[in-house]
């Protein structure tokens, strides 16, 4: 079993030596991937300093296009899974293995780490969590399917949905929207508990003005990805 | 149409029409992209000289001045002419999206290649 963890990197010179060493502790049995999107800080300096392995994009693409560039360096080295873990440090390598021992238990095509199993950990706040719940509300309402932490970043697929993502993967704010195209095709996703904590460097790319193009923009992509039928392009 | 609006017409549309075909042949804009910004010109241009034409059209329409014609008419052109402009952007966008993440991926196997080597 060959698996990989995609580290997204913008602007993140602060953590992500931190991130990697962390998950080169905690889950040895995993290899990593940074995709540097075009950091305007010493990210790339880091990386290369550090000897960390990493792909460079030469252009700004935003978390869809970074992500997408792990899911196809992940396909083109015949990885069996890949997981995506910010490099903030919210999630904790540590869930990795059992992420990984559920999708074999359960059959799963994807796993999600969920802050809202157990409710435990940094909880996101008020207004954020109106906002995940709606998604959850209308994920199920489309597909049926319970998905307690939509957007959650930490997302364990198998083959078949590495292949699905590197092919198709949205642009921003992917999560969710791609959620409902894996589950429009069949596939399985199970959640598994996780604390998250609060981030230890840098932004949330979802500031207060932001929100509402958020709120809209997914609802659109969701209701959309709805209606298209399986295998497009 | 009064004729000193029809003669400014004219003038602003042969202006245009000069800048367009002089930013073409400087290879500044792409004809590609620029076509329907001529047609819609040479349209202008045709009601401007013949308003006969547009009297006709915009009666049988229900508009009862024509200069609203002529209004109009570029108002659905433009909307068309944007419409153009942001499917060219989609594709542009993607395109550029696969290549940035084709380059990174070369560079890391050529990266890699040389470090075992």
């Amino acid at each position: 079993m060959k698996n990989l963890i995609i580290i997204p990197a913008f602007n993140e010179q602060d953590c992500i030596k931190d991130t990697v060493e962390m998950i080169r502790r905690e889950a040895p049995e995993f290899d990593y991937i940074v995709i540097n999107d075009h950091s305007t800080d010493g990210t790339l300096n880091v990386l290369v300093d550090n000897r960390m392995n990493y792909i460079n994009l030469p252009a700004n693409l935003g978390i869809g296009g970074a992500v997408q560039t792990g899911y196809l360096y992940a396909y083109e080295n015949d990885y069996d899974t890949a997981v995506q873990v910010d490099a903030d440090g919210q999630h904790d390598p540590k869930y990795l293995a059992m992420m990984l021992d559920a999708m074999k238990n359960e059959n799963a095509d994807m796993i999600i780490g969920s802050r809202f199993i157990e409710n435990k950990g940094f909880q996101s706040t008020f207004a954020r969590r109106i906002g995940i719940t709606y998604f959850t509300k209308l994920i199920r309402m489309l597909t049926g399917a319970t998905i307690t932490d939509p957007t959650s970043g930490l997302r364990m697929g198998n083959r078949k949905v590495i292949e699905l993502f590197a092919k198709d993967y949205p642009r921003d704010y992917p999560e969710p929207e791609s959620i409902v195209a894996l589950l429009k095709r069949g596939m399985k996703i199970k959640e598994v508990p996780v604390m998250m904590r609060e981030r230890q460097g840098g932004v949330s790319s979802i500031n207060l003005e932001k929100s509402v193009y958020y709120m809209i923009k997914v609802s659109m992509a969701i209701l959309i990805e709805n209606h298209r039928q399986g295998g497009k392009k | 149409m009064t004729v000193q609006l029809r003669i400014i017409l004219i003038i602003l549309i042969l202006l245009s029409f000069l800048l367009f075909i002089h930013r073409i042949k400087g290879q500044k804009l792409a004809l590609q992209y620029s076509l329907s910004w001529l047609i819609l010109l040479i349209v202008l241009f045709i009601v401007t000289i013949f308003p006969e034409v547009l009297e006709i059209v915009s009666r049988t329409v229900g508009i009862e001045l024509p200069i609203n014609m002529v209004f109009f008419l570029g108002f659905v052109f433009i909307l068309m002419i944007i419409y153009n402009l942001t499917s060219a952007i989609s594709r542009m966008s993607n395109e550029i999206k696969d290549l940035t993440q084709r380059l990174a991926l070369l560079e890391k196997k050529i990266h890699d290649d040389e470090k075992n080597r």
